[in-house]
């Protein structure tokens, strides 16, 4: 009685199947079963990732152009390109202009992440043991403000605060930009935030029972510190000093704007030799080289990470 | 209890100079005179007026507009489809694709600008907006990738074997069940890769020409010169960009989930 009173009503539903919405669905059905049947379910799994791979493609396509272009000599005076040569290369290597920016910005990639990940892990560490919901959001604006606001608005603030005229010059007198200072504290800040990023998930997985363990045996806080937390979080160190390597050695605003072109880093000394110089095929190998630069650096400071890992095992 | 005290002492210090530049814009903006003084003197808008009335400025801010639209665009159409499709392919090939995929931000920005420099003179594209902001598009293409992974990661998994059970088609599966479900994330991801694109600075300085300047490329040729507070009053109207971006994404609630997994 109660059912076929139910199936009755469901019979007298107005029926939506010839809406438009419906229409299609149904004619993206027939597609997709049609595509189902002529292309093979190997391929179907890869075929939603064809459009993400093009767009990446077009960067492999544009690096390898670049490589293609950094094989050439070139006559920058009547600006042809010449034979396939290696001239770039052997040129820059003996380049003396290119050793010192070279060396300016390792020398700055080693030591602006050893001063960002150091403020980075209390950081961190703050963040995810603050209680208080409105002092947890202000800190989270500190990470995501340098992070979003874009090099120019975060270069432009920072050149108003240390730069001439500004509170800290009417304060201490200093004079920061146009030297390495500057440039420092202009990396270091877009350093932080990436560090931040980078080491929370390392710092959640921390077992906050192994320090309660340590101070109920009489370990002193910071001992707690060095020898119970440090080493939980080695991995998102590494991972955190890897990412800031690279983004201090790809660097260009801050020099540009903060170093007043007069301190350059490989990516300002790449695009002076690209287009102030107008020599592409030289600016190519310095691209490609810096390309390297990063990735080896990168791998080498990740293993290295991994094998002390191992060993103290 | 020291510890924490010692880090959230630390972790003071730390956010003032995060934040300190970026009040200092807003200001700057605010204070007369042609140079930059601290402390500041005096008080007028009239620097934005003057933005506002400057044609130069309008004509940037419609070219950063539309590349970051293009740049968001083309992010949703292939970062959504690869972000599902990303999950179920091999182990081996799911490493190559997610390094081939996360490029445009492991090679150096400045590589990827001159990439495109040399690949669109070869092509003939060089000085098109579209091209830029294709370029743009890949440097900001894993922040959307991750964004969409991270939401994927956060569904319950029973949901769609649900859906089929109950005799929905993969198409409506799709449609009715994973799109709603992932909309957060999609909306997260959009709004980053937005704000990103539209701030964009080293890859538009390079592809840009004198003629179609996005805003961040304007600002720059403004700042070899002395420091004005017009350039300022520009600024500022980027923070209420990523301020008001920024806030539709707390909302959303996904930045500190994203931020907070384990």
């Amino acid at each position: 009685m109660h059912s076929r009173s139910v199936s009755e009503q469901w019979q007298e539903l107005e029926s939506r199947a010839a809406s438009p919405i419906w229409r299609l669905v149904d004619a993206l059905i027939t597609v997709r079963t049609l595509f189902a049947k002529v292309v093979p379910a190997a391929l179907r799994r890869v075929v939603a990732l064809v459009p993400g791979l093009v767009l990446a493609g077009s960067l492999v396509a544009g690096l390898a152009v670049l490589l293609w272009s950094s094989l050439h000599s070139y006559d920058s005076f009547l600006a042809v390109e010449g034979p396939v040569s290696l001239e770039q290369y052997t040129g820059l290597i003996g380049d003396s202009q290119f050793h010192t920016v070279l060396a300016r910005s390792l020398v700055m990639a080693v030591l602006a992440p050893l001063v960002a990940v150091a403020i980075a892990i209390p950081y961190a560490l703050t963040l995810t043991r603050v209680r208080r919901r409105g002092l947890r959001l202000a800190l989270l604006i500190g990470v995501f403000v340098p992070m979003l606001t874009g090099d120019i608005t975060r270069t432009f603030g920072l050149l108003v605060t240390i730069g001439p005229g500004g509170p800290i010059e009417w304060l201490t007198g200093l004079r920061l930009v146009g030297n390495l200072w500057g440039v420092g504290i202009g990396i270091v800040q877009i350093l932080l935030p990436a560090a931040v990023v980078v080491l929370l998930p390392a710092v959640l997985r921390i077992d906050p029972e192994l320090g309660s363990a340590a101070a109920t045996l009489g370990a002193r806080p910071f001992t707690v510190f060095l020898r119970i937390t440090l080493p939980q979080l080695r991995v998102g160190i590494v991972a955190a000093f890897a990412a800031c390597f690279a983004l201090t050695m790809a660097a260009f605003a801050d020099p540009a704007i903060l170093g007043r072109g007069l301190k350059n880093f490989v990516s300002n000394f790449l695009q002076d030799r690209y287009l102030g110089l107008g020599d592409p095929p030289q600016g190519a190998a310095i691209g490609i080289l810096l390309l390297l630069i990063v990735s080896i650096g990168t791998a080498v400071i990740l293993t290295v990470g991994r094998t002390r890992k191992r060993r103290s095992r | 209890m020291k510890r924490i005290r010692l880090a959230g002492i630390v972790t003071l210090c730390a956010l003032i100079p995060l934040l300190a530049p970026t009040v200092l814009v807003v200001l700057a903006s605010l204070s007369q005179g042609e140079l930059l003084t601290f402390p500041p003197r005096g008080f007028t808008i009239h620097w934005y007026s003057e933005m506002f009335t400057n044609s130069a400025v309008w004509t940037a801010l419609g070219n950063s507009l539309f590349v970051a639209g293009v740049s968001v665009g083309l992010n949703i159409l292939c970062g959504v489809p690869a972000a599902i499709a990303l999950p179920k392919v091999g182990r081996y090939s799911r490493t190559l694709f997610t390094v081939l995929l996360s490029l445009g931000l492991s090679s150096p920005t400045i590589v990827t600008a001159f990439a495109y420099f040399d690949l669109y003179g070869r092509i003939g594209v060089r000085g098109s907006l579209t091209a830029v902001a294709v370029a743009v598009a890949v440097t900001c293409f894993p922040f959307m990738l991750w964004t969409v992974l991270a939401a994927i990661e956060d569904t319950d998994p029973n949901v769609v074997p649900a859906a089929a059970t109950l005799g929905a088609d993969p198409v409506e599966q799709f449609l009715f069940v994973r799109l709603p479900l992932l909309a957060p994330g999609i909306v997260t991801g959009a709004l980053v890769v937005f704000v990103l694109s539209i701030t964009d600075f080293v890859v538009s300085q390079v592809l840009t020409t004198i003629d179609n300047q996005t805003l961040p490329v304007f600002v720059y040729s403004g700042l070899r010169g002395a420091i004005s507070p017009a350039l300022g009053a520009v600024s500022a109207f980027f923070i209420a960009v990523v301020a008001l971006a920024f806030a539709v994404v707390l909302r959303l609630g996904k930045v500190e989930r994203f931020l907070f997994r384990t």
